[in-house]
């Protein structure tokens, strides 16, 4: 190109008189070129990948314009576009047109560049086929250049092709091939194959010496050198000894690398066989996994141990033999490992559980190992059923986990401590639980650590002693980690821990009884009875501060003789044998006796008490029962006392009941005579009488007729509080309805409205209820008599205490709340009996009814304004 | 009118002329037989002591008894005519002061056939008198005469 920009002919044709490099194919070699450069990494981007396509179709392009201008004559106007060349050039038809076999290899040239990462199904690359042709079109005009011989770089009267030209076509040709160098025909010389060291031996030779041999032969021959026949003799000679030697050397070449070769495979051979034996007599299982984690390969020893036959498992994912827990696992760390690299287990042992085919899990090792074979990674893994293994283990782990129970279980806190440093060197369960500290907390301590600080110099002196091989049981002190206090047991042994003098300790916690005790001796110091432990022997052991307070003796005193001395004399017999008793097995239980005082008393004791046979203890508490002692006799008196009073109250019953009847038969009696006489006299002397006389006589029947009133009312008063009661339901409200109209048909003449409530129910005795309701309902009947007419009402009312108080209202006559206290008086009245008649014991045996019945009457009223009773019962 | 005795057993001589009175007032005039005390009336009925040879076929039409009765009492002389086969039939009002409960359960339970209790009121007591006699000596239809065996009946 630059030649013809500066027109110099050395560029455009090399040699003057030969012909020149047209424009176009100086372009068609630099956009050829281009293309090569773009193409040439198999990695190029898209854009430069389309660049260099875009070149390749314009080198291609141009080459079969070219030809077309060729083949029907006609004229493009590509030739002279650049530049114009004079018609008549040397070697040109066309001036400025290239060659016709130039074209052709454009054509091809393009087409190999398009078609570089081409390939058929057959495995053919036509890149190749393009490029071969030009290569040889180049070295054959090369050739021609060389040997002299036009006909070989030009047809006809075409245009022929520049030295230059031809030479950089072969060169753009082996940079065409060597692009692609894995693939094709230069994968092929350079392969590490018999075929690519032949051909790199031989291809050489067959350009270069051939070349090379033919040139000198014709140029001797043009020097005048041999004739024709000899120098083709010559020419023939050398070549068969040249190529007999070569292929003698390549022969040879061929037997060493055979020989090589036939010593690798037996290697080979070997190894394999070697590596058979291993997988299939071991017993361990071999298992080959490819990428994917499928099964590759399956020994015996896997057959054996998973129960799976090769052909069921090859193919298979490894996850077939892992329980369903790993196989999660199994696939993310398949797939980090191909990602990343990252193995966890590949180039361990580990031990896992495996599934066998029958569906059963056993624990196994497994040793895994990846590589790589090209591009494959593949995974092998030895594995091992450890079942037996671990079964072994497993009893040996349970005796250590047995005698690690006694330790660690223990239920007392237990240590072992290092007799030099005082160290922790183990603790068990109970330790940690009971003292707050943690295991590690515990194994960076001494035993200091757990006593309060004033305790400690104790402790130093108690581990000098145990040094010298005493291990006496002591109660200590320990500080918990919360700083709490508290009181232990102590059993120690010394023993020998790794090789170091160790103390192993056991620590009670004895707090709790400790305070048990105290409150016990608190309890025994504060109580009101009196508490004592006495021997079998006779004497009291141990006495309460309530005894000195009862007795008057000091705790002492009363130690210091047999306890039966302060018995009293009458006493002490029983007591002797209540202590008998006790000694042999028995409990006393609400035993009394007498306690002598020391101001010469005796109290009363009541005792429990229980024995211990073994230690020959009473445990007895007495309490001090004086007090009830003389109530109860107190008591016992005033029930004598009650005894003889009811006693005495029956015969005056008895009395009052022969009284009453000898009243209701003899007061009468009397009576009866002075009415009957003087009546008797009111008939048979009618005439001798005056009229004063006869009101005399009146009036002495009258007295009578009051007399016999009051006899029967009395009587009726004593008769409601004697006799037994009877407990009823009473309907009160239907008794006072019969009472009502018994009175009214007694005077149905008056006007008297009777409201009666109903349902009154109550407790009661009837017939007592009865006398009661008709003197109230009688009282009411009387005292509105005087009115027109009248109302009287029957009801209940609530009282503020819960009662239910029934109450007879009238309109009548009234009363001054001023006597109502006389009201219930016996032969009380407050009416005269002109205004009413009466005898003043209603109300009285009213009162005394309800009181019977445990009830209360009384009444409300004012003079002329009615009244009101009520009752409870 | 027949022999229909009325065996008046009353201790008190005032209760026994005002009985008499008022008997005459309401016109009866039977045989009235008087004993002074229980003893008396059961000589009486059965024909012993004083009554000795009585014939015992003719017996009272009724026996007024007053129950406080010196010696034997009016109650002991119910159970006795009731405890007689002679007697056990024999219709006796009970004629007495008390109308003490007790005393109307002792004399029903005896076996009294009907019980009065003597009114103070003259007038009254003369009326109780004359249906006395009404009902027990007109209307009402004696038992028949027992015969005299002698034999006692537990009632």
């Amino acid at each position: 190109m630059v030649g013809w920009v500066l027109d110099l002919p050395v560029l455009k044709s090399v040699f003057p008189g030969l012909v020149a490099m047209k424009a176009n194919t100086a372009i068609g070699f630099i956009l050829g070129g281009v293309s090569l450069w773009l193409l040439g990494s198999e990695k190029a981007g898209k854009r430069t990948r389309h660049i260099g396509q875009l070149a390749a179709l314009s080198v291609a392009s141009m080459g079969l314009v070219t030809l077309g201008e060729y083949l029907f004559g006609w004229d493009a106007g590509i030739d002279q576009l650049l530049f114009r060349e004079a018609a008549g050039s040397v070697g040109t038809s066309h001036p400025g047109r290239m060659a016709v076999l130039t074209a052709l290899n454009f054509v091809l040239l393009g087409l190999a560049l398009l078609s570089l990462d081409f390939k058929t199904r057959r495995g053919y690359r036509p890149a190749d086929f393009f490029t071969i042709p030009v290569t040889l079109t180049g070295f054959t005009c090369l050739t021609g250049y060389a040997y002299g011989a036009k006909p070989l770089y030009g047809i006809g009267f075409f245009t022929t092709i520049a030295v230059h030209t031809a030479a950089t076509f072969v060169v753009l040709c082996v940079g065409l091939l060597c692009a692609r160098p894995e693939r094709g025909i230069i994968a092929l010389l350079t392969g590490d194959t018999v075929g690519g060291a032949v051909a790199r031996r031989l291809l050489p030779a067959t350009f270069g010496i051939v070349f090379l041999l033919g040139w000198l032969r014709l140029e001797g021959q043009r020097a005048g050198l041999y004739d024709t026949a000899l120098g083709t003799s010559l020419y023939a000679v050398l070549m068969v000894v040249i190529f007999g030697a070569l292929t003698l050397a390549t022969a040879r070449m061929l037997n060493r690398m055979d020989a090589l070769r036939r010593r690798a495979e037996e290697t080979l051979r070997e190894s394999e066989e070697r590596f058979r034996s291993v997988t299939e007599t071991a017993h361990d299982a071999i298992v080959m996994a490819d990428q994917k984690g499928a099964i590759v390969l399956w020994n015996k020893g896997a057959q054996t141990i998973f129960g799976y036959s090769a052909n069921e498992v090859l193919g298979q994912p490894l996850t077939l033999l892992m329980p369903e827990r790993y196989h999660d696992g199994h696939r993310k760390g398949l797939q980090r490992f191909l990602q990343t690299g990252e193995a966890r287990v590949i180039g361990k042992t580990v031990e896992l559980h495996g599934k066998r085919k029958d569906g059963g899990e056993f624990p196994l090792e497994l040793s895994l190992t990846s590589w790589k074979t090209g591009n494959e990674i593949f995974f092998s893994g030895i594995i091992r059923d450890i079942s037996e293994r671990k079964g072994a283990e497993e009893v040996l782990r349970e005796s250590e986990e047995r005698y690690r129970l006694l330790f660690d279980e223990n239920p007392l806190p237990v240590w072992v401590f290092d007799l030099e440093t005082l160290s922790f060197l183990a603790v068990n369960e109970a330790a940690v639980r009971h003292y707050g500290f943690s295991r590690e907390e515990f194994l960076k301590m001494t035993i200091k650590d757990i006593r309060p600080a004033e305790d400690i110099p104790a402790l130093l002196e108690q581990v000098s002693k145990l040094k010298n091989g005493a291990h006496p049981p002591g109660e200590w002190r320990h500080r918990k980690k919360d700083g709490t206090i508290i009181n232990v047991e102590i059993v120690s042994h010394l023993l020998n821990f790794g090789g170091k003098p160790a103390e192993l300790v056991l620590a009670n916690d004895i707090t709790e009884r400790k305070r048990a005790e105290e409150e016990r001796d608190k309890f025994f110091t504060l109580s009101l009875d009196m508490l004592c432990i006495a021997g079998f022997d006779g004497h009291f052991k141990r006495l309460n501060p309530i005894w000195e307070k009862t007795l008057g003796y000091t705790v002492e005193e009363l130690c210091a003789k047999p306890f039966m001395e302060f018995v009293h004399p009458e006493d002490r017999e029983k007591t002797v044998a209540e202590s008998k008793k006790l000694a042999g097995g028995g409990d006393t239980i609400a035993f009394e006796n007498r306690y002598h005082c020391k101001d010469g008393s005796y109290r009363w004791f009541m005792w429990s008490a229980t024995a211990s046979v073994e230690s020959g203890l009473i445990y007895a508490a007495a309490r001090d029962i004086t007090e009830r002692k003389r109530v109860e006799r107190e008591i016992e008196k005033l029930n004598e006392a009650l005894r003889q009073h009811a006693a005495q109250l029956e015969a005056a019953n008895k009395e009052l009941e022969a009284f009453s009847y000898s009243v209701s038969h003899d007061l009468r009696a009397p009576l009866r005579s002075i009415d009957g006489f003087s009546q008797a006299v009111m008939e048979d002397c009618r005439e001798k009488l005056d009229e004063q006389g006869k009101d005399y006589l009146g009036r002495v029947r009258a007295a009578c007729q009051r007399m016999a009133q009051l006899i029967d009312d009395m009587l009726n008063l004593s008769r409601v509080s004697r006799g037994e009661m009877r407990m009823e339901t009473v309907d009160l409200s239907g008794m006072a309805r019969e009472i009502v109209s018994e009175l009214q048909r007694q005077a149905p003449e008056r006007k008297v409205t009777f409201v009666i409530a109903d349902k009154l129910l109550s407790k009661g005795d009837p017939r007592l209820l009865r006398i009661a309701m008709e003197n109230l309902l009688g009282n009411a009947w009387k005292y509105t008599s005087k009115r027109a007419t009248a109302r009287v009402e029957f009801g209940a009312d609530q009282q503020p205490d819960g009662k239910t108080a029934f109450f007879i209202r009238d309109d009548g006559a009234g009363f001054d709340m001023a006597y109502a206290g006389k009201l219930f008086g016996a032969f009380q009245r407050l009416h005269g009996p002109a205004e009413f008649a009466g005898t003043g014991v209603g109300l009285a045996t009213v009162q005394r009814i309800v009181h019977r019945h445990g009830g209360r009457v009384w009444a409300e009223g004012a003079v002329e304004q009615g009244a009101t009773f009520y009752f409870t019962l | 009118m027949d022999k229909k005795i009325i065996l008046l057993v009353e201790d008190n001589p005032d209760d026994v002329e005002l009985t008499m009175r008022a008997l005459k007032k309401n016109n009866i005039q039977n045989e009235v037989v008087v004993a002074k005390d229980g003893a008396e009336a059961l000589d009486y009925l059965f024909a012993t002591g004083s009554h000795s040879g009585r014939n015992t076929g003719v017996m009272p039409q009724i026996v007024l008894l007053d129950l406080k009765l010196p010696k034997v009492s009016g109650l002991e002389v119910l159970e006795r005519l009731r405890a007689d086969n002679r007697t056990k039939l024999l219709p006796v009002v009970i004629l007495t002061s008390s109308k003490e409960e007790q005393d109307l359960v002792d004399g029903y339970s005896r076996g009294a056939n009907s019980y009065i209790r003597k009114p103070v009121d003259f007038n009254q007591f003369t009326e109780a008198v004359r249906q006395l006699g009404l009902y027990w000596l007109l209307l009402n239809e004696p038992p028949p005469v027992q015969k005299a065996t002698g034999a006692k009946v537990k009632v």
